[in-house]
């Protein structure tokens, strides 16, 4: 996202809260309808109301465009000399599963994918065994997932990030949330 | 779709099908070593079990081009894990070319490959385990 929407969102999530906070007055009783017609007397007020209206108008449909246009595909395309290869994420995922499963200290462990600049981005999420050096885990995880993938898809790993959510056989959870 | 007008000769016409590439390109590319097995949708799974015949065409999509004899095919495919998936696609490319081209007669301008999943030798005696049921079905 750029600069611009960031700011263009900022500014959208004033105004909801802005209108939020006038529907609470409204519905309370607190602000009524002779308040407003009192805070716009003259025309000119009424027009910049209407303009102010129509801006935050437009940039919530810029948003909506925004989000309803940008559906990343769910797969890697690898350029062939007799057409496309198609990779889909579940491929990577089952990979990466696969491969993190057989090391040592992991208990289960799972994988989501996205589209990197030059590949692909992965977060793992690991339930590993007690008495287990975790970093040096994490570490093996990292080394062995990307290594396992790129040479069997050909496909760059840009970042594997990993999330240690539990320890087995104990109820102490530190995190279910995906590192993003 | 309309089926592809290969050659009009003084005896009539040549018409080839869709479904007839589709069953090549489906046949070539599942003889590959690494290809697990074809993937299709779930319409076509869903006819597949109540018809109970095996669909050799599932997963491969044909078009045929504007050009005179030529057509372009995608295939959704299920790889065996551990194989190289860009090697093993650029076999699959290669005999599913090779083989409608040596079979028609039609000139293949392109075959599209989507790895759809990988299949675990775990997963294998399952597979199997249907294909004989479905064997033993028809026999």
């Amino acid at each position: 996202m750029s600069v611009l929407d960031r700011v263009l969102l900022a500014l959208l999530a004033l105004w909801a809260i802005f209108a939020a906070v006038m529907g609470v007055l409204f519905g309370t009783g607190t602000v009524s309808s002779v308040n407003i017609t009192f805070w716009s007397e003259n025309a000119r007020d009424e027009l910049y109301i209407v303009v102010v209206s129509l801006v935050f108008a437009l940039i919530g449909a810029r948003f909506l465009v925004y989000r309803l246009g940008r559906v990343d595909p769910e797969f890697v395309v690898l350029p062939g000399e007799h057409g496309h290869i198609r990779i889909s994420f579940t491929t990577f995922q089952q990979l990466s599963n696969a491969t993190g499963q057989n090391i040592r200290g992991v208990e289960s462990f799972e994988t989501r994918v996205r589209h990197g600049q030059t590949g692909i981005l992965l977060a793992v999420r690991v339930r590993v065994h007690k008495d287990i050096d975790i970093a040096s885990t994490s570490n093996d995880i990292q080394i062995a997932v990307k290594d396992h993938i790129e040479r069997t898809t050909g496909v760059t790993v840009e970042r594997i990030t990993v999330n240690i959510t539990e320890i087995a056989n104990s109820g102490a959870k530190s995190s279910k949330a995906w590192a993003e | 779709m309309q089926d592809m007008q290969f050659s009009t000769t003084e005896l009539g016409k040549i018409q080839i099908a869709d479904e007839v590439i589709q069953i090549i390109a489906g046949l070539a590319a599942s003889e590959v070593p690494g290809v697990a097995g074809m993937s299709g949708s779930f319409a076509g799974g869903l006819t597949e079990s109540l018809l109970r015949r095996k669909n050799l065409g599932k997963g491969v999509n044909v078009e045929f081009g504007e050009d005179e004899k030529t057509c372009k095919v995608g295939l959704s495919v299920a790889l065996e894990f551990g194989t190289n998936i860009p090697g093993t696609c650029l076999t699959v490319q290669e005999n599913v070319k090779q083989a409608i081209e040596s079979m028609t007669g039609l000139s293949v301008t392109v075959v599209d490959i989507h790895v759809v999943a990988v299949v675990f030798p775990t997963d294998k005696p399952k597979e199997i385990a249907e294909v004989s049921a479905e064997r033993k079905i028809r026999g």
